[in-house]
C-alpha cells in the first residue's frame, strides 16, 4: 500500500478548528484502513502533551506512542484549509496526519520536513489544483 | 567558533518532540546555530530543517556556533541530545 494516495488528499477541508482537524485526519487514516478509529484519541492525547506545529503553515498531527496498536498500515492525510486555522496561535493551512507502522514514522516525517522546509514547495502546495499535483510535490514520500 | 560532536541517544530518533525541544532551546538563547549531519547542516532552530536531517538513534552530528558566548550553549544542547527523550 501507498503512504498516500489521491483520496487521501483533500485540497479543501472543512475542519474551523484545531481538533476538528484532528478529527478530520484520523477520519482520512480510518478510512484509508491504516488506524482503527481508537488512533484520533491518541492523535488527541499527542497534541495536548505539545503542539505538532512545524512551522511553514504546517501541523503533522500523530498519534502517542502508547497508540502504536491501533495503527494497521504507513500512512498520510494530507488536507489544506482555504481559511487559516489557529493552532494555538500560529497560523495552520496544511494539517498532514501521520501514523508510522514499525519504526516507519521517522522515515514518513522526515520526507515531509524535507518539502515543506523549501517554501518554494510550500508555495506550490497552497497553488495545487489537483491532488495528483499535491502528490507529484510530495513525490518520493511513496518510495 | 565553537562546535561539539555528539550521537543521539533517543531510541525513536530526533523526531517531533525531541526536536520541538531542541529547537525550542536554540530559539530561546537566540544564538546562531547549526546543526549538519553527513555533510549537510541547517539552522538548529529550525524544526522543519532539524526533522529533515533524519537524525536516527545513534547517528552523529555536529554542532557549530559562530558567536563568541555560544560554549555554554552548545554543551546544553549536546547534553540533550545525548539523553534518551523518549524515556522521559
Amino acid at each position: 500500500m501507498s503512504v498516500i494516495e489521491a483520496s487521501q488528499i483533500r485540497l479543501s477541508g472543512t475542519a474551523r478548528t484545531k481538533e476538528e482537524a484532528i478529527r478530520e485526519a484520523a477520519d482520512i487514516l480510518v478510512a484509508a484502513g491504516a488506524v482503527e478509529s481508537g488512533y484520533l484519541d491518541y492523535m488527541l492525547q499527542r497534541e495536548a502533551t505539545v503542539s505538532t506545529y512545524m512551522g511553514n503553515l504546517l501541523a503533522i498531527p500523530h498519534g502517542t506512542n502508547e497508540g502504536k496498536d491501533t495503527i494497521l498500515d504507513s500512512a498520510l492525510s494530507f488536507v489544506r484549509y482555504d481559511e487559516p486555522l489557529d493552532w494555538g496561535g500560529e497560523e495552520v493551512r496544511f494539517v498532514v496526519g501521520i501514523a508510522g507502522k514499525d519504526g516507519g514514522h521517522m522515515d514518513i516525517l522526515t520526507k515531509i520536513a524535507i518539502v515543506f522546509s523549501d517554501e518554494d514547495e510550500v508555495a506550490k502546495l497552497l497553488a495545487a489544483g489537483s491532488p495528483d499535483e499535491v502528490l507529484q510535490i510530495l513525490g518520493d514520500v511513496n518510495e | 567558533m565553537a562546535e561539539r560532536t555528539v550521537e543521539l541517544a533517543s531510541k525513536h530518533g530526533l523526531h517531533a518532540r525531541p526536536a520541538t525541544l531542541f529547537t525550542q532551546t536554540v530559539a530561546k538563547s537566540g544564538l546562531p546555530v547549526q546543526i549538519s549531519k553527513n555533510g549537510k547542516a541547517v539552522n538548529a532552530a529550525s524544526i522543519l530543517g532539524v526533522i529533515s536531517l533524519g537524525i536516527e538513534h545513534g547517528d552523529t552530528v555536529t554542532l557549530v556556533s559562530e558567536a563568541p558566548d555560544s560554549d555554554g550553549l552548545l554543551d546544553e544542547l549536546a547534553t540533550l541530545l545525548s539523553t534518551d527523550l523518549d524515556a522521559e
